[in-house]
């Protein structure tokens, strides 16, 4: 659990640092924003006030000091009046100048009550004395008509209305020596308050253009630390993508992301392209990327286990072994038609946010290398089990018929080695060559299977299958038989390691006997070793090839005991054929001949007869016979007769095809299966010691070879 | 830390679902995780159920194929009867199709037969602790 802790600080505190980070930036936003707000209400809105102040101020000043001569001028037009009605001159202009004065005072007022002089006890004062002047005033001011009366007698008069004028005139007069000089003073006054609120205005108003110069400049601070922030965040953005963009450039994974819905991330590793040789995977889906090179099934597996990376049950760690794609075969066109076959490993990954799994990481890896590696050293590893299996086979073989085998085969190798040698003129001698060493290979494939020797029966077989290939050719070269030579090596040497694994094996044996009972020591090798007794090695062939084609066979043999030791090796050889012919050709599956009323095992017979005049050998299976027939038929299929030389064919000539070089009525080429070398090798063999071979069938029955030799046939050597 | 766990933490009950009885034994006897306590063993889906209602594990280790009622399904009837179950498949990976399967069926984790005494206590340590 400690562990598991500790593996996990490292991401945590790497979060609280990003939190933290995250929190400082949002702190200094809103501290920006405080100040903004501070600087709006503290300086601006009270700044805008104090100048709209003050400029109402400034016209009021103004206006205060513009209208200290208005009450003068309204003493001088009541004196204009009073002059005018005294000389009986024109009075209306006096009167109208008086009138605009009045008005002109009255709307300077009006104009400064709004002002900040408004409420003063001053204006007060002056609004009282100016009610009161305006009472007398208001009578001359708004006088009009005529002040005189015509008459002859007197000249220009003063009417009633005049001298009421002139009364008021008087009176207005009286009241404008008091009014005007307090008005004056009063007027004086209201400028003086004024005077002083417009310094003072602007002496606030001066603290405020600092005080809002100084928020500026911390504004301006605050945005220069932002625009530095900003500036160092993308340096350190552009430095990351940079560091991404070369860790994605080198690494040798291919490595990209998949949303939920599989599909590619926008960003790669170059190794990827590489991979999949293709440049562009946007829009891809992972399906996509791999419809084609993965099998459906393999697909739709991928699909869900990623689904598993996308669910929370499942922990990462414990599925991996089951992923699907943690070594997958894959296919690429090379584009010349041909495919590359390589082999890739995935792997998954998911990628946790906030709110659980954000992406998924798919790196994927070119494991060809490995893979091959691997599957090298498996076969290294059979290859050395097989020696081993070999060695424990070897310690089975009587060591006198092994060794005797060898000796044998090498032989037989080294005769086809300068059969391959002589040259040959034309098409009939490169055919004949092969007839020849295919009867040889056969041989020794016979051999080796009689012994249990399957690694020199399978790689004889190979041989065998080079032999037909050639055989089918229409037209052969000497460079044909090339890939014989090498073939025929490569069985040279494996015989050369049998030798060696027998030579252990047998220190091996001799270890194991020394606390065993004493035995008899091994016979002098002789032309006749490795033939002693050939029944148990000849069932044990028959058994075996029975066993491979699915039949059951029982050998009995009489007076092989009596065999001459110079013919032993040739009869035992054409024993091994005939045994081979009987049970892959004679002898019918068990199922068959049951349908037959026949004993489900088949009986092979061998028998050695000896008298004064022949020896005799008599092999007879109980199986299906042969139907000449048949024969005819292979042969024509072959293109050995023309139909209608196989019709002019009796039986005893039928017959008689068995025996040609590379005659089957088979067509498989299973290791035992017909060759059609077994029996052309019998005859030989039998002709080569001066023997003579009979047949006799019954379709249905049996199929009996008897071989008759002369009683000293030794002489004539037996074949090589 | 693991020769006190016990004290300091609560033991987790564990199930062993295996028709195998040398599996069995071997996950008994072999799992060193001090926070387990083997509650109960079973030969197949069936009786998993059944023991399962009896002793209501917090971890479970499965095999995929057994007689009566294979894992897959048990692990779906596991799941359904307490969602917060810690399931360990512990079977041979024949195939993986199969595997996923009981994966998305709800199980936690997958160990492959054959496995050694070290994987099978990683994967439950794994289980426990990183589930």
């Amino acid at each position: 659990m400690s562990s598991i802790d500790r593996a996990r600080s490292g991401p945590q505190d790497h979060m609280s640092r990003r939190w933290s980070a995250r929190m400082r930036d949002r702190a200094a936003t809103a501290g920006f924003l405080v100040l903004l707000v501070a600087f709006i209400g503290l300086v601006l809105v009270p700044g805008y006030r104090l100048a709209n102040q003050l400029s109402a101020d400034t016209a009021a000043l103004k206006l205060a000091s513009e209208q200290r001569g208005q009450p003068v001028a309204i003493a001088k037009s009541l004196l204009a009046v009073r002059d005018r009605l005294g000389s009986r001159a024109f009075v209306g202009q006096a009167v109208k100048d008086l009138g605009d004065a009045v008005q002109g005072f009255e709307q300077s007022l009006a104009q400064l009550k709004p002002s900040a002089a408004g409420n003063s006890a001053e204006l007060r004062e002056i609004e009282g004395l100016w009610a009161d002047y305006r009472k007398v005033l208001d009578p001359v001011a708004g006088f009009e008509g005529l002040p005189y009366r015509e008459s002859d007698a007197v000249g220009t008069q003063l009417s009633s209305r005049g001298r009421q004028l002139q009364k008021d005139t008087r009176q207005a007069i009286n009241a404008s020596r008091e009014a005007t000089d307090h008005l004056n003073s009063a007027l004086s006054a209201v400028g003086t308050g004024l005077e002083q609120q417009v310094v003072t205005a602007s002496a606030t108003l001066r603290k405020l253009m600092i005080t809002g110069v100084a928020f500026a400049c911390l504004l301006l601070t605050l945005l220069a630390y932002f625009q530095w922030l900003k500036a160092r965040h993308e340096r350190l953005a552009v430095e990351a993508r940079n560091q991404t963009r070369d860790i994605l450039g080198t690494v040798r994974d291919g490595l990209f992301l998949i949303d939920a819905d599989f599909r590619i991330g926008k960003t790669h590793s170059a190794a990827l392209s590489a991979l999949f040789r293709r440049d562009d995977f946007s829009g891809m889906t992972l399906e996509e990327l791999l419809r084609d090179t993965v099998s459906e099934k393999t697909l739709a597996t991928t699909t869900k286990y990623v689904q598993l990376l996308w669910g929370e049950r499942a922990n990462e760690k414990l599925i991996r072994s089951i992923n699907p794609l943690a070594e997958v075969e894959v296919h690429f066109d090379r584009g010349d038609g041909s495919r590359d076959l390589r082999y890739l490993e995935f792997d998954f990954h998911r990628v946790k946010g906030e709110h659980g799994v954000r992406h998924v990481l798919v790196s994927v890896n070119d494991v060809t290398s490995r893979v091959l590696l691997a599957r090298e050293l498996k076969e290294s590893q059979a290859k050395s089990q097989a020696q081993m299996d070999m060695l424990l086979g070897l310690l089975q073989v009587d060591p006198e018929h092994l060794l005797a085998f060898l000796d044998d085969t090498s032989a037989a190798l080294a005769q086809i080695n300068s059969v391959l040698r002589v040259p040959a003129r034309g098409d009939g001698d490169f055919r004949s060559k092969i007839d020849e060493i295919f009867r040889e290979m056969h041989r020794i494939k016979g051999d080796a299977a009689t012994l249990g020797l399957a690694s020199v029966e399978t790689r004889t077989h190979a041989f065998e299958d080079l032999l037909q290939d050639l055989r089918n050719r229409p037209q052969l070269s000497g460079n044909d038989f090339l890939p014989l030579v090498v073939s025929l090596d490569e069985i040279l040497g494996h015989l050369q390691s049998i030798r060696e694994l027998a030579s252990r094996a047998e220190d091996l044996r001799a270890n194991a006997l020394l606390n065993a009972a004493p035995r008899v020591p091994p016979a002098t090798r002789s032309v006749d070793a490795g033939t002693h007794d050939i029944a148990p090695p000849l069932d044990a062939l028959a058994q075996r090839i029975a066993a491979d084609a699915g039949k059951k066979v029982r050998l009995v043999t009489a007076g092989l005991d009596e065999v001459p030791g110079d013919i032993r090796k040739t009869l035992r050889d054409v024993a091994i054929q005939l045994v081979r012919n009987a049970v892959v050709h004679g002898i019918e599956d068990a199922g068959t001949r049951r349908g037959l009323d026949k004993n489900e095992i088949g009986l092979l017979q061998l028998q050695f007869k000896s008298s004064e005049q022949k020896l005799e050998l008599v092999f007879q299976d109980d199986g299906c016979g042969i139907v000449p027939e048949r024969l005819r038929e292979a042969a024509v299929r072959r293109g050995d007769l023309s139909p209608d030389a196989a019709e002019q064919l009796d039986t005893k000539a039928s017959l008689a095809l068995i025996f040609k070089p590379g005659f089957s009525t088979h067509d498989g080429n299973g290791r035992d299966a017909g060759r059609g070398v077994g029996l052309d090798f019998v005859l030989k063999a039998v002709n080569a010691i001066g023997g003579k071979i009979s047949i006799a069938t019954a379709p249905g029955k049996y199929t009996r070879f008897s071989i008759v030799l002369p009683v000293h046939c030794a002489e004539q050597g037996a074949v090589a | 830390m693991a020769r006190n766990a016990p004290f300091l933490t609560p033991q987790l009950k564990l199930l062993i679902v295996d028709d195998s009885n040398v599996i069995r034994r071997r996950i008994e006897r072999s799992q060193q995780i001090e926070q387990l306590q083997v509650v109960g063993v079973a030969s197949n889906g069936a009786e998993a159920i059944e023991v399962f209602r009896q002793t209501d594990p917090d971890v479970v280790t499965m095999d995929i194929t057994m007689p009566e009622m294979d894992g897959i399904e048990c692990v779906e009837q596991l799941v359904a009867m307490k969602p917060q179950v810690l399931i360990l498949i512990v079977s041979a990976l024949a195939d993986k199709a199969t595997a996923v399967e009981a994966m998305a069926k709800g199980a936690n984790g997958f160990l492959n037969k054959p496995f050694s005494d070290r994987q099978l206590n990683e994967a439950l340590a794994e289980l426990i602790g990183g589930a």
